[in-house]
């Protein structure tokens, strides 16, 4: 394969023969081998990413652990999460922001069809969602508070008002757009009411329902934290504990590291997933 | 649905006005509309862009429904679109998620059909359209002239009485065209479906048609019906025969004198 491409930079099997000499542009084949590893995406993160962990680390001896932990101290502090018992706090925090972030797919969804497709919903819902979109959440929370206490549902209320609006709209969008022929279509196939939901405004909308749940996700992942922050419980209040005298930042780092790792993971496997729901659209012109 | 109908087809003084654009008035798309045909019969319908056939399709399939007048087939008035007539799109207007088998498929869904007779059927007009072998691709990885195969495949899969197809080789270049008109003739040949054919082109439809309903623009309206005298089956020789050219040029002085430089 590879001294095919030589070959073929070479000039001799190459339709322009007559500048053989000139390598394809992008091929890299002329590249000396450095070069070449440094256009590997990996090569480079590895640097950069390996600067950033030296940078700590200085400037954490220099400026004193009140500043910032060291690397190997962190290290301790992850192990420390675990042995403590502060991890199963995360996890049952981690328990909240799982259900309600289901709760508000499972309103989203249908919600954001329904406006998407009948003017009616849209016009009653629309300024209660737009409005709600936009209000600051927190502001919301002493309501919440009200109703419901401040146990397991108080918290997965707060995901759930964080995290629905971003699916409601995005469907909605996807629904609203679905192409007027296709519409068409189904009817002429005598397709029922119901079927041409599942089987034409869904798929239709998929990569809009799945950009909405990735947004969503993050808003949701945003509520949970500072639903405890209000009732010093959980995650949010172990980081809000950390970060207060005695100052335990060897602790505060890694939980807020353990945190953004659970957030990438649940991230990627939604871009997993939209990237399954896309090449089905838009197959072929990749 | 309810007893299979018969294919015979017949329309009854249907209007249509849409509405214009910025607000005077209504355009009138078809003005008393009346023509039938027997079952079995392949007849198209020729007239300028604008002239309200691509409407009129759909007022037969019951897409849309006249202002006034009515459709019969097989004796019974149309209100919605039912799996008794078939539709193929000049778009194709398929499912971009689905593939080749699941667009041929989704009549037969709608028509509850069972998954493995569904699946049957589906390969024998995927074979019958010659895109055995594409089942699995997705449309956008087709060529026009592939994808309007599975939109036909699509429409004669629920084996319907009677086929109604709106400019369908409209969007496909002329070899790939002349292909199509052939294989739907073999196609309808043996099944013997009623066929209701759109098109602005006037050789294809004296190529394909048992009759051609010759229609106006603006106020439109049916100017002639005209039988083909051609006899089947048909073959390439036909399109260059010499009668074939007179009676081209002969709808073609009809059509001319009633376009507008608008059409």
């Amino acid at each position: 394969m590879r001294s095919e491409t030589r070959v073929a930079a070479g000039g001799r099997l190459a339709p322009d023969g007559d500048r053989p000499e000139v390598p394809r542009p992008g091929t890299g084949q002329r590249l000396p081998a450095w070069r070449r590893l440094l256009r590997n995406k990996w090569v480079l993160r590895a640097i950069f990413y390996g600067a950033i962990l030296v940078a700590w680390q200085i400037t954490a001896v220099v400026k004193g652990e009140f500043f910032l932990p060291t690397i190997p101290q962190t290290v301790r502090g992850f192990g420390e999460l675990f042995t403590e018992g502060y991890a199963t706090e995360l996890l049952g925090t981690l328990r909240q922001l799982v259900v309600g972030f289901l709760i508000a797919l499972v309103v989203a969804i249908p919600v954001g069809v329904l406006m998407g497709r009948f003017r009616f919903v849209e016009d009653v819902l629309a300024p209660y969602v737009n409005t709600l979109f936009v209000t600051p959440k927190q502001a919301l929370l002493p309501v919440i508070i009200v109703a419901v206490g401040i146990g397991f549902w108080y918290r997965t209320w707060v995901v759930v008002l964080f995290a629905v609006f971003f699916p409601i709209i995005n469907t909605a969008a996807g629904v609203r757009y679905v192409d007027r022929e296709l519409r068409e279509t189904a009817r002429a196939f005598e397709t029922s009411r119901w079927r041409m939901f599942t089987r034409i405004y869904l798929p239709a909308s998929a990569p809009f329902v799945v950009a909405g749940i990735r947004l969503g996700f993050g808003m949701a992942m945003k509520g949970m934290v500072i639903a405890e922050l209000w009732i010093f419980a959980g995650a949010g209040n172990l980081l809000e504990t950390f970060s207060r005298s005695p100052l335990r930042l060897d602790l505060y780092y890694p939980l807020v590291l353990l945190i953004i790792a659970f957030a990438v993971v649940v991230n990627e496997l939604l871009k997993w997933a939209e990237r399954r729901l896309r090449p089905a659209a838009q197959a072929g012109q990749a | 649905m309810g007893a299979p109908v018969q294919g015979a087809v017949e329309v009854r003084g249907v209007n249509k006005s849409f509405p214009r654009q910025r607000g005077d008035g209504d355009l009138k798309v078809l003005n008393d509309v009346s023509f039938s045909l027997d079952a079995g019969t392949f007849i198209c319908l020729v007239g300028p862009s604008g002239c309200g056939k691509s409407t009129l399709l759909r007022i037969i399939d019951g897409l849309i429904p006249p202002d006034s007048g009515e459709v019969l087939i097989g004796g019974e008035r149309v209100r919605e679109p039912s799996l008794d007539l078939g539709f193929v799109f000049q778009q194709f207007n398929l499912l971009p998620w689905r593939t080749v088998l699941g667009n041929v498929e989704f009549g037969l869904e709608n028509k509850g059909v069972k998954r493995q007779e569904r699946r049957r059927r589906a390969m024998e007009v995927i074979k019958l359209v010659d895109l055995e072998g594409f089942e699995t691709y997705y449309p956008s990885q087709l060529s026009g002239g592939m994808q309007q195969r599975v939109g036909l495949a699509r429409a004669i899969a629920v084996q319907p009485a009677i086929l109604l197809m709106d400019e369908p080789f409209g969007s496909v270049d002329d070899q790939t065209r002349m292909l199509l008109q052939d294989e739907l003739l073999k196609i309808w040949e043996q099944a013997q479906k009623t066929v209701i054919f759109v098109t602005h082109d006037i050789e294809e439809a004296l190529y394909l048609g048992d009759k051609i309903v010759v229609m106006r623009a603006r106020p439109s309206r049916i100017t002639r019906v005209l039988e083909v005298p051609f006899g089947r089956p048909r073959t390439d020789d036909l399109r260059g025969a010499p009668e074939m050219g007179h009676l081209k040029q002969e709808i073609w002085e009809e059509l001319k004198s009633g376009a507008t430089v608008e059409g």
